[in-house]
């Protein structure tokens, strides 16, 4: 069999024949001339599949792709079509709206081109990974209509995509990345929050965000970054991240009721999320998170808090133990891991900290804050207690699954105060604070905080385990 | 049942086999191979229901829309699908 590939220049419909006429090639006067017939000997089933390979021609020269049509090396009748295999756009390209592109091998100064009747304006990614090239906002200045999009680094450029770029209303889902190709991919929802309850609770009010379009947009972009970016590589390692479902929801339509709201203001500055109103609302899109993060327009309550994810022990899960214990990572959750975010979030390490204790388990291991010399009871994966304040700490912290790690002695560079019992597992960098503490206090930037050895192998296991499941 | 959500990034009609392969992932490298068959035994209107499925694959494809094939557990035969709302 023979390929031929090109854009379909012209289709036509000869009635005599009863044959469909394909002309393919790079311009409307350089083309090859392929035919499919629709046969008085075809079975039915051949004739609507003929009928298909027309409809993916038709689409694809209405968008402008270039085809593959397979034909024997001396004939001009076309056996089979292929549309496909090029770095992909998710979702329309809409003005003010998320924008992302997908493909394989991104450089790091790659750039998104939009060009149209000679008009080119390049558009610079906010976040780029080997897999994705995310735009917070697509900018006004990209042509409406129909564009060539070009990929283009030092290294070259990308064959064009046609896309077609509009200023309708943003879309109420938006998927950012659609994940790994499986049933049921480790699934981050990031929302804005519909309703506020207040502290007294069972009153709602509106929540200002969904007035706030542009700062969502800058707080998910915020968030992204923060869990992709920097030093901490927790979801980026081994390109996991490529593993990821990614989805932001947007939707201006939702009225102050319980069922809207995400969020519950604390006493005196704390929002947490509300977790049993989780999987309703995502539900009501479509969609099944492992994460939840919220992202709240509250001006009184501005204090990132999470919660961490109740797995459901009646599905799959992954064995392990942790000082001789067996316990599992759950594959699936019954209430996801949530974070409330303010929309301000812009500066430090909030979203992979808040992400940190989300992404862990009440019952088979929580990862709490190692600033506070607490606990919140139960199995706390990255902390250990003492006999009494100041008693030596042991050499060795944990035991998971037959590797030893080491305590931190020394509390990285912050020390332990002497009234504390508690004491963490060692750090990957002893020179700042560990990423589930006070990051602030570090030497030079929070951005550059990491977690601990245990901790970090812990939650990798544990996300694996979900994205794999 | 499980359910397969992506973007379709390639689609290849043959209709000598009565079949379509989609394929549905992230990006054009990372994708799962799945299909639609319509044996000689499907009735009509069961074939015609699948051909359309195959033309919903691609327009979504052009349309860079996410689509959710349903297929069976240890199964690439699509049997459902839906288009969800953006």
């Amino acid at each position: 069999m023979a390929e031929t590939r090109g854009l379909v220049q012209k289709l036509k419909w000869t009635s005599g024949v009863a044959a469909v006429f394909v002309y393919v090639g790079p311009t409307a006067t350089t083309t090859s001339l392929f035919f499919i017939v629709f046969a008085g000997a075809d079975a039915e089933a051949t004739l609507d599949f003929k009928r298909n390979m027309v409809h993916l021609l038709e689409q694809a020269q209405a968008a402008g792709y270039d085809v593959t049509v397979v034909h024997d090396a001396n004939s001009a009748e076309i056996q089979q079509v292929l549309v496909g295999a090029f770095d992909a756009p998710v979702g329309e390209a809409i003005h003010g709206d998320f924008y992302s592109v997908t493909g394989s091998g991104f450089p790091q100064d790659a750039t998104l081109v939009f060009e149209r009747g000679g008009v080119s304006v390049s558009v610079t990614p906010d976040l780029i990974r080997p897999h994705l090239l995310y735009v917070s906002v697509l900018p006004s200045s990209v042509p409406t209509g129909r564009n060539l999009l070009r990929v283009t680094s030092a290294a070259g450029t990308s064959a064009p995509i046609p896309v077609t770029v509009s200023d309708q209303t943003p879309y109420t889902i938006r998927v950012l990345h659609s994940g790994a190709p499986r049933p049921n991919p480790y699934t981050i929802v990031f929302a804005a929050n519909g309703a506020i309850e207040s502290e007294a609770g069972g009153s709602f009010r509106a929540d200002p965000v969904l007035q706030n379009r542009p700062g969502y947009h800058a707080a998910v972009t915020y968030c992204l970054q923060n869990l992709l970016l920097q030093t901490e590589d927790l979801l980026r390692a081994g390109n996991l991240d490529a593993e990821l479902r990614i989805v932001s929801i947007f939707d201006p339509t939702l009225t102050a009721t319980a069922a809207n709201a995400l969020v519950h203001e604390l006493n005196p500055n704390i929002i947490e999320t509300r977790r049993s109103a989780l999987v309703p609302f995502v539900s009501r899109y479509d969609e099944t998170a492992d994460i939840v993060t919220a992202i709240t327009g509250s001006t009184t309550h501005t204090r990132a808090s999470a919660w961490f994810t109740t797995d459901d022990a009646a599905r799959p899960g992954t064995p392990f133990t942790y000082d001789g214990v067996n316990r599992t990572h759950g594959h699936f959750p019954s209430i996801p891991g949530s974070a409330a975010l303010p929309v301000t979030v812009s500066t430090g390490m909030t979203p992979l900290h808040e992400f940190g204790h989300a992404c862990s388990d009440f019952s088979n291991g929580m990862v709490v804050d190692l600033y506070v010399d607490g606990s919140p009871g139960g199995f706390q994966e990255n902390k250990k207690f003492r006999a009494t304040a100041g008693a030596a700490i042991p050499a060795n912290f944990a035991t998971y699954n037959g590797t030893t790690y080491q305590s931190d002695q020394n509390r990285d560079a912050l020390g332990y105060p002497t009234t504390w019992r508690s004491y963490h597992p060692a750090p990957i960098d002893p020179t700042r604070p560990n990423l589930m503490d006070n990051y602030w206090l570090a030497f030079d930037s929070p951005l550059r905080c990491r977690l601990d050895r245990l901790t970090y192998a812990f939650l990798t296991d544990r996300i694996r385990a979900k994205a794999f499941r | 049942m499980a359910e397969t959500q992506g973007l379709v990034q390639k689609l290849k009609v043959l209709p000598d086999s009565s079949l379509a392969f989609v394929y549905i992932g992230p990006t054009p490298t990372n994708t799962a191979l799945l299909f639609i068959s319509r044996p000689s035994s499907d009735s009509p209107n069961v074939g015609a229901f699948k051909n359309n499925m195959v033309d919903a694959m691609a327009a979504a494809q052009v349309a860079h829309r996410e689509v959710v094939a349903v297929h069976g557990d240890s199964s690439s035969l699509i049997t459902d699908m839906r288009i969800d709302p953006v």
